[in-house]
């Protein structure tokens, strides 16, 4: 028999190998199509049930983990995005204000990049759970 | 400045600066020994809470059906 770590770090590259094909694959459809909407829509449902079983208690309250500083300093950030975001989004033509969605789509044109971005969307997915 | 290029040359200015802001940001919580959190400390913060990690898992789920599923 295999000692638990074979076994465990098997089991990821098994996960990541899977994770990768699935990313490939659903990058590879159509928008705005069911199976589009289903590839999303599979690990999101997985994700939001996973939370909602989840038992995890709160640890540290977030004022404390961050201090008030760090607080005003990352919202005043943050309103500084969705303050230029919602500028070009009123705006129009859109290429000559490009909002972060436009942006992406220029950036996502190619499969191989749409495919890596949703590899690290299914990441960002797993991290959120831990 | 008037005009479309104008108009392309003030958004772009404005997004870099944005970046550009971020970047000074987290080299300051860097530098700044613990007294200011990083962007990953924002996350990690909101992950230990029940509504910081819905918030997160929402705008998780929103991103992916607006990057993958609602692309032009």
């Amino acid at each position: 028999m295999n000692p638990p770590a074979t076994s465990s770090k098997r089991t990821i590259v098994v996960l990541f190998a899977v994770a990768a094909l699935y990313s490939w694959w659903a990058s590879g459809l159509r928008s705005f199509t069911h199976p589009a909407a289903l590839a999303v829509g599979v690990p999101g449902v997985v994700v939001m049930t996973m939370l909602g079983w989840s038992r995890r208690r709160p640890t540290v309250r977030a004022e404390r983990a961050l201090g008030r500083a760090g607080i005003v300093l990352w919202a005043a950030v943050l309103a500084v995005i969705v303050g230029w975001e919602l500028v070009q989004y009123v705006s129009s033509p859109r290429s000559a204000h490009p909002t972060l969605s436009s942006m992406a789509d220029r950036v996502l044109e190619t499969h191989p990049a749409r495919a890596a971005a949703f590899f690290g969307w299914l990441v960002v997915g797993r991290t959120i759970l831990r | 400045m008037n005009g479309p290029h104008g108009a392309v040359a003030v958004a772009v200015t404005g997004w870099v600066v944005i970046v550009l802001a971020l970047v000074a940001c987290e080299f300051a919580a860097r530098r700044s020994r613990g007294r200011l959190p990083g962007i990953l400390d924002v996350a990690r913060a909101l992950q230990q809470s029940t509504a910081g990690r819905w918030l997160l898992a929402s705008f998780w789920l929103w991103a992916g059906w607006h990057l993958f599923v609602r692309r032009r």
